[in-house]
């Protein structure tokens, strides 16, 4: 089929066996790629019981049809597997140029299964596939593992992924650092390949994968690639990155402050993407393959007890980091950043669960006799950067923290569930559902947990429409009608940007019509825009049964109680959602028994008739 | 006798690739109607158009108006006590 690879590659680390497999075409067509393909295999293959961290849990790496060629944001590759965080689905996705190689070494998919008995790395140079000693690189941190890796290796373009200390010690919050920073954060993937001894994966590609056409080919390309560079949003994030938000805060409420209770905080003024570029902002490097847009900042500290070099913080890092720790000292957020890349642990969840824990010592429930003598008080820099340093390394509380929150509120107890705020055990992104209410459903009902990318309504809440899936006006982000039609289709659609493993911000320009144009231009299938929408409804609905199956259900579609309480303060004083209804119209929508399980209807209508008699016997 | 009022105001997300605070002066007292006509008179050429209504102001389905505190404002009253307005297009990060 044009427009893939059409195999796989399968590595049995136990064994240290790796087969090239082919792949079925109804999966390609009916599951596109990416994240969908990942399901589809993941389904099958990942058992319902067991923990996470048993040798039968695995790991796919997986890109889509849009990728190896010059499609805008096409260096994307996603990661699947069963989350050691959350215990469900979790897919996660980073950019630079993995995807790239990947797709032009020849696989449109590695599947990661078993655990080797020594650290290894994975070597992909076209056909020749191996295991490699990484006993060299590991325990080091990630710069070092990508920089010791690309020199033995030695192959200019070639791109690698890697895990860091926390990833290697199984820090649930682990995460894989791709290219140079870029994080697939969420969710714990990094801790996965760590249980695996799987320190990294380099890849270099040079075959051009075939499209149908050309000529058609680069002439959507090209249209589409224009269409997002004069989109508007596009230059607002090339012109200061997605750290401008942060400058919005004030106004809309979107970000977080201390531990999702207050609505105001005047470090919104020195923590954003224009008082970056005004300070420690150097240059203005392209960091991502094909991309148009840019958003990616590269920042130097020189001087100072911060001093740093390398990307810089973005929105969420902003927040998680700043705002949720009433931390407003910008150069220390870019460190702070800086360190959890280097360690391989995923910013949001850090600094939630930092400002967790920030919370607890101010009600009593931590003292400095569990915190090692650190001072755990809001705004303390040091504390930040040493819980830092001990969830990395499993250190005293840091062991506790980096099990996530909700983890460490069972542990814990005393009412620290309260104040715990994740979404089936993902802590929340840095977007507050009380500021854009289409967030709580979206939240509520993502397949990885609390997230906003499986869904990425902040693209459309009172800014966007989608005439081809029926959202014809821009919606007043403080309504809660509309808002579970909101979370469906957007849900829907993102599951199909996942799939072909290209960048959300390309959504504010890229329609369905658009992708469904790419698509039929990469395979020759032909597609429209609701079919576009039909496989991603097909995907979600995928995910959500294997959810499901391990015993997942409406009673744990919720939102933290905080978060449905006011904030003190702020824009968004005393306006809250009406999450019950939002919840009803969304599951009508879906189609979804009350229990929480797709009902056999949907699930025959999107052709996910294998799936019922896993989920009704 | 004409008293003319100071104030600063913040345009985010209007001028795609720009974001601006400038300060302004206007007879008071004016409503946000009248400084929004100011605006565009000054800005109108570089602010999207997505962003101008048909009425000729700043498109409020799209366009949020905002004192320093982030309370929402809105036309028909006076304005011109608040020291810094905000006129933004949400962007919501990453």
């Amino acid at each position: 089929m044009k427009g893939y690879a059409g195999r796989l590659l399968r590595v049995d680390l136990s064994s240290g066996t790796i087969t090239k497999e082919k792949i079925p075409d109804e999966y390609l067509r009916d599951y596109i790629g990416g994240t969908g393909l990942a399901a589809r295999y993941l389904y099958d293959e990942i058992p319902v019981n067991g923990d996470v961290f048993d040798e039968n849990n695995k790991l796919f790496f997986s890109v889509g049809p849009l990728n190896g060629k010059q499609f805008p944001t096409s260096g994307r590759c996603n990661v699947s597997c069963r989350s050691p965080l959350t215990g469900i689905w979790l897919d996660s996705s980073w950019s630079g140029r993995f995807g790239y190689n990947l797709k032009r070494a020849g696989y449109d998919a590695i599947i990661i299964e078993g655990k080797s008995p020594r650290p290894v790395y994975l070597y992909i140079n076209n056909e020749q596939v191996e295991l490699k000693d990484a006993s060299a690189v590991w325990g080091k941190m990630t710069s070092e593992s990508l920089k010791g890796i690309y020199e033995e290796c030695g192959i200019s373009r070639a791109s690698c992924c890697t895990i860091g200390p926390a990833g290697e010690k199984m820090v649930k919050t682990g995460c894989i650092i791709g290219d140079t920073t870029k994080a697939a954060g969420r969710g714990g993937s990094g801790a996965l390949m760590g249980s695996k001894k799987l320190k990294a994966i380099y890849v270099y590609g040079s075959q051009n994968p075939e499209v149908p056409d050309e000529d058609v080919w680069r002439k959507v390309v090209k249209e589409i690639n224009t269409k997002i560079k004069e989109n508007k949003t596009s230059q607002g994030l090339k012109a200061y990155g997605t750290g401008v938000a942060m400058a919005m805060a004030d106004q809309t409420g979107d970000a977080p402050i201390k531990n999702w209770t207050l609505g105001k905080w005047d470090g919104f003024a020195k923590v954003n993407g224009i008082a970056m570029a005004k300070t420690i902002l150097k240059k203005h490097k392209p960091q991502c393959f094909a991309c148009p847009i840019r958003c990616a900042r590269y920042v130097e500290i020189d001087e100072g007890e911060y001093q740093m070099k390398g990307e810089g913080p973005e929105y969420e890092a902003m927040a998680a980091l700043g705002s949720m720790c009433l931390n407003d000292n910008l150069e220390s957020v870019a460190y702070a950043n800086f360190l959890c890349n280097e360690y391989g642990i995923d910013v949001i969840s850090t600094g939630s669960a930092i400002s967790f824990a920030m919370e607890a010592y101010e009600k009593g429930i931590l003292a400095k006799k569990d915190t090692d003598g650190i001072e755990l008080t809001w705004g303390n820099v040091e504390a930040i950067l040493a819980m830092i340093r001990k969830i990395a390394n499993r250190e005293g509380i840091g062991d506790l923290l980096g099990q996530g929150v909700r983890e460490a509120a069972d542990v814990l107890g005393q009412g620290t569930e309260d104040f715990a705020i994740h979404v089936k055990g993902l802590e929340l992104p840095m977007h507050d559902p009380r500021a854009f209410f289409a967030f709580g459903p979206t939240y509520a009902t993502s397949p990885r947990g609390g997230c906003h990318l499986r869904g990425y309504v902040g693209g459309f809440d009172g800014v966007g429409v989608m005439p081809e899936a029926g959202l014809n006006e821009p919606q007043d982000p403080h309504a809660s009608e509309g808002k579970g039609f909101l979370a469906k289709i957007v849900q829907d659609y993102c599951a199909v940007f996942q799939s072909s493993v290209i960048c959300f911000f390309t959504l504010y320009a890229v329609t369905p019509t658009d992708l469904a144009k790419a698509l039929t231009a990469a395979t020759g299938i032909s597609y429209d825009a609701q079919k576009v929408l039909k496989a991603g409804e097909r995907i979600f609905n995928l995910q959500r049964a294997f959810n499901n199956r391990l015993g997942l259900t409406s009673a744990d579609d919720v939102l933290p109680e905080r978060l449905l309480t006011s904030t003190i303060g702020g824009p968004n004083e005393g306006i809250l959602p009406n999450f019950e209804e939002q919840m009803k119209e969304y599951y009508e929508l879906r189609k979804w028994e009350d229990d929480g399980r797709p009902s056999k209807e949907k699930l025959r209508e999107l052709g996910l008739d294998f799936v019922i008699s896993d989920l009704y016997g | 006798m004409i008293c003319m009022v100071k104030f600063k105001v913040r345009l985010y997300g209007l001028i795609p690739d720009e974001f601006m605070i400038k300060e302004l002066t206007l007879p008071e007292p004016f409503n946000l109607e009248r400084l929004e006509k100011e605006i565009i008179k000054r800005f109108g050429d570089r602010i999207h158009t997505d962003y101008i209504s048909d009425q000729g102001l700043l498109n409020h389905q799209l366009v949020r108006v905002g004192d320093p505190s982030g309370k929402r404002l809105d036309y028909g009253y006076d304005i011109s006590e608040i020291e810094e307005i905000w006129f933004i297009v949400p962007i919501t990060g990453g």
